[in-house]
């Protein structure tokens, strides 16, 4: 019998990717690694700051007033920022209950806050693996290839030399996105006019991205004929990004911590060969 | 090219992408995922036409205004 090695744990994992999650760089404080720690608190809390400063603290103010309520905005990619997600909405909330304008930079600064929450994410994937792995590469290299997942799909896949998969699910979810785009002629790319189909898209990364900042403040002046099958399109695709993000993360995982691959329940012909006598 | 085939191709390219990327999301290995999709593929549209039948029917007895 062979004994697979331990990887080196440094705390737990769970706990590790909770405190990041609730404040950006305190898991990896929690690991001891401080100079991890104090760069992810001023990236991805800098990133949110600056966000709030050019939106004013409005992006909340974009969701109808029947639609408002605490946990509205948990349905947003700011939710992956929670503790900055919780001091927006204490401090600026769903705004004083009057219609006012939109500050100029309100479409970059809500994209910067949600941005935030990305890269949240990402810090959270990198406090848990690093919780475990014996080298700091392997936290690295996970959380790249993660975040690469999210920037452009596929990319991860590419990243990692399953370029097979990572050519089906580009071709996949940006075609998707793409058509989807098509069809609900570019309105489906304003967090104002389709709050939550956004935060949807937003997990499609830079397509969504450079999509909103082309094409983002066009005008509607009339009916879309498909424009709910659009809307429908970009937002899955962004969301099956996740599952591929979440994919790419678990082939990392496995590969730099030395543990089994993710494999589906399927009846292999020896599995299914075993008698079970009482 | 009517709206019920233009919604049949969306739903049709729509499932494509969710069963395919919920088959890679199930199995890490490439070889093991490829065998996976076909039967993946036909239980989810399957599953869904027979859906359609049932909401047919229900419709056309209970919900029928002629």
């Amino acid at each position: 019998m062979t004994l697979t090695p331990k990887p080196a744990r440094r705390g737990d994992p769970n706990v590790a990717a909770l405190l990041t999650w609730f404040l950006p760089g305190a898991g990896h404080l929690y690991l001891g690694q401080f100079a991890w720690g104090v760069a992810l608190f001023a990236l991805v809390d800098g990133l949110f700051f600056l966000g709030l400063r050019l939106s004013g603290g409005m992006t909340f103010e974009f969701l109808d007033p029947e639609l408002r309520s605490p946990f509205a905005p948990a349905l947003s990619p700011e939710i992956a920022n929670l503790g900055g997600m919780l001091w927006q909405m204490r401090n600026y909330g769903f705004g004083p209950g009057i219609v006012r304008p939109f500050p100029d930079g309100i479409v970059l600064g809500s994209m910067l806050t949600a941005l935030s929450g990305v890269l949240n994410a990402v810090a959270m994937c990198h406090a848990h693996t690093a919780a475990r792995a014996s080298a700091p590469e392997a936290a690295r290299r996970t959380a790249l290839a993660t975040l690469c997942a999210w920037l452009l799909p596929g990319l991860g896949h590419f990243l990692q030399g399953r370029r097979t998969r990572g050519a089906i699910v580009f071709a996949l979810l940006v075609g998707c996105f793409v058509l989807g785009t098509v069809l609900a002629e570019g309105s489906n790319l304003s967090r104002e006019r389709h709050f939550y189909y956004w935060a949807g898209q937003f997990g499609i990364g830079l397509p969504a991205l450079l999509g909103e900042l082309a094409f983002g403040s066009m005008r509607v002046t009339r009916d879309i004929g498909f424009v709910d099958a659009g809307l429908v399109f970009a937002s899955v695709a962004g969301m099956l990004n996740v599952l591929a993000m979440i994919d790419v993360y678990g082939w990392s995982e496995s590969k730099e911590l030395g543990l089994p691959l993710k494999r589906s329940e399927v009846e292999t012909p020896a599995a299914s060969k075993v008698e079970i006598r009482l | 090219m009517s709206g019920l085939w233009v919604h049949l191709l969306l739903f049709l390219l729509m499932g494509t992408a969710i069963v395919t990327l919920g088959t890679f999301y199930a199995d890490a290995e490439d070889g093991r995922a490829r065998k996976l999709w076909p039967r993946r593929m036909l239980s989810f549209f399957g599953g869904c036409a027979v859906l359609v039948i049932v909401m047919l029917v229900c419709e056309h007895t209970f919900a029928a205004l002629g």
